[in-house]
């Protein structure tokens, strides 16, 4: 493990770079391809005009930014040559597509990004007029970049390019979209204290009024109980008050359902299954009758 | 700068484990003196033991940049002759190169097969030839 002061100490010396540590005794910086040496190197690699360990060690002594060892590299294993030609490649440009994709979003995002768009526009403006390259933008300070942007301002509208001078002002459609934010925000914020109102009247009205239950309402909690202390299926006949005629809702499906020969053997199935019904559900059938039997004392009382 | 107690145990252990190595080589017959290790060590840098079983012990150092170019210069001339090259030639000429000494002195062909394979795996790997996934892991960001 190296030690954070080692790491400090290589930062100190080489800035924000990569490291490659194979030991506390062999730590390798470097950076990564040019995108021309990335190309070139691409080339070889796909028409095998160059051999793999030359690629490797042009990479390597190209940008691996300790020069003493480079100076050595011969002598050193001969692994280590490869895997930090491997890193520098691999961190030079994405492997897939897939990373491609997601790092053009980056990109964009910051291009569109309220806070950093104005810049990006303003190099993007001054690169239009004169042939400076970005790099050397960045390097300017404030003065210099306004006294720049004015000048490409200037000439771009002499030239045509522009119409107009550039403004840096809200534009109107944002505006009115905040407008409408704040006014929607005041309206919620109306409706919700006239619900809060309403609510606190309604509640010193019932107190005023003094209300008491009414008597006839069902309890809810009464009827469930009942319900689960007798048979549902004599339950059913009493709260309907009408005797379910068995017979006649099948009578009603069998002459939709059955046909012909069907119609015939239905009475030989029927009594065929109420004999089997009774032997599978003797116990069930018995506690039924002793219920209605039971049920028919109550009520008689 | 004074060394912690830490760091004296730490290279104590570590010279008894030499000393124990030492003392495993004077078995075999023929092994390098404590002196020849001593001085392999002052050429190479690294010198590294692999025994594949009780008879079999070998001692290798790592592969050097420019002999690893030059094994490769040869392998495409022998190919550009004609020759045959292939793993098992590579593996043979690796071996060759590497290995200072070993137990058995019979020669590469009349070894056990997997002999030849797994030095040159362990000669790779001592000499800093990582997969791409553990290569990636050794990168830190500064």
């Amino acid at each position: 493990m190296v030690s954070n002061e080692i790491l400090h100490s290589l930062f100190d010396q080489y800035g924000h770079v990569y490291l490659t540590i194979f030991s506390d005794t062999l730590i390798i910086p470097w950076n990564v391809l040019s995108i021309e040496d990335y190309i070139e190197c691409s080339r070889y690699k796909q028409f095998g005009t160059m051999p793999i360990s030359e690629i490797e060690e042009y990479i390597f002594k190209k940008y691996v930014l300790d020069k003493d060892i480079v100076k050595v590299f011969e002598y050193l294993p001969a692994g280590v040559i490869s895997t930090v030609s491997a890193n520098i490649w691999e961190s030079s440009f994405p492997l897939s597509l897939n990373q491609l994709s997601t790092d053009l979003d980056l990109a964009r995002a910051e291009l569109v990004s309220p806070d950093m768009k104005i810049y990006h526009e303003m190099i993007s403006l001054i690169l239009q007029a004169f042939p400076y390259k970005p790099e050397e933008i960045y390097l300017m300070d404030y003065a210099t970049l306004m006294e720049r942007f004015s000048q490409a301002e200037d000439k771009l509208l002499r030239q045509g390019f522009l119409q107009k001078p550039v403004s840096f002002s809200v534009p109107k459609e944002t505006k009115k979209i905040e407008q409408m934010k704040q006014e929607n925000t005041m309206k919620a914020k109306e409706y919700v204290d006239n619900i809060i109102k309403h609510k606190t009247e309604s509640k010193t009205k019932l107190i005023d009024r003094d209300i008491k239950p009414n008597e006839n309402h069902i309890d809810q909690f009464e009827h469930t109980k009942k319900w689960w202390k007798t048979s549902p299926i004599l339950e059913a006949d009493k709260r309907a008050k009408k005797n379910i005629d068995v017979n006649a809702e099948a009578a009603e499906i069998t002459a939709t359902a059955m046909t012909g020969w069907e119609k015939e053997d239905k009475y030989l199935q029927q009594s065929e299954l109420q004999k089997r019904a009774k032997v599978i559900y003797k116990d069930v059938l018995q506690t039924l009758d002793k219920q209605k039997k039971a049920s028919t004392i109550k009520s008689g009382k | 700068m004074e060394k912690n107690e830490q760091q004296l145990a730490q290279e104590k252990a570590e010279q008894e484990r030499q000393d124990g190595l030492k003392n495993l080589l004077r078995e075999y017959q023929g092994s390098p003196s404590v002196a020849q290790i001593d001085e392999w060590k002052a050429v190479h840098g690294e010198v590294m033991m692999s025994a594949m079983s009780e008879t079999e012990l070998f001692i290798f150092r790592p592969l050097r940049r420019f002999e690893y170019r030059q094994m490769q210069e040869q392998a495409t001339k022998m190919q550009g002759e004609g020759q045959a090259f292939d793993q098992g030639k590579y593996e043979e000429m690796l071996c060759d190169v590497c290995v200072l000494w070993k137990s058995v002195d019979t020669p590469w062909e009349k070894a056990k097969a997997g002999t030849l394979a797994t030095l040159t795996e362990q000669i790779h790997q001592n000499s800093n030839f990582y997969s791409p996934a553990a290569a990636s892991m050794l990168v830190v960001k500064l």
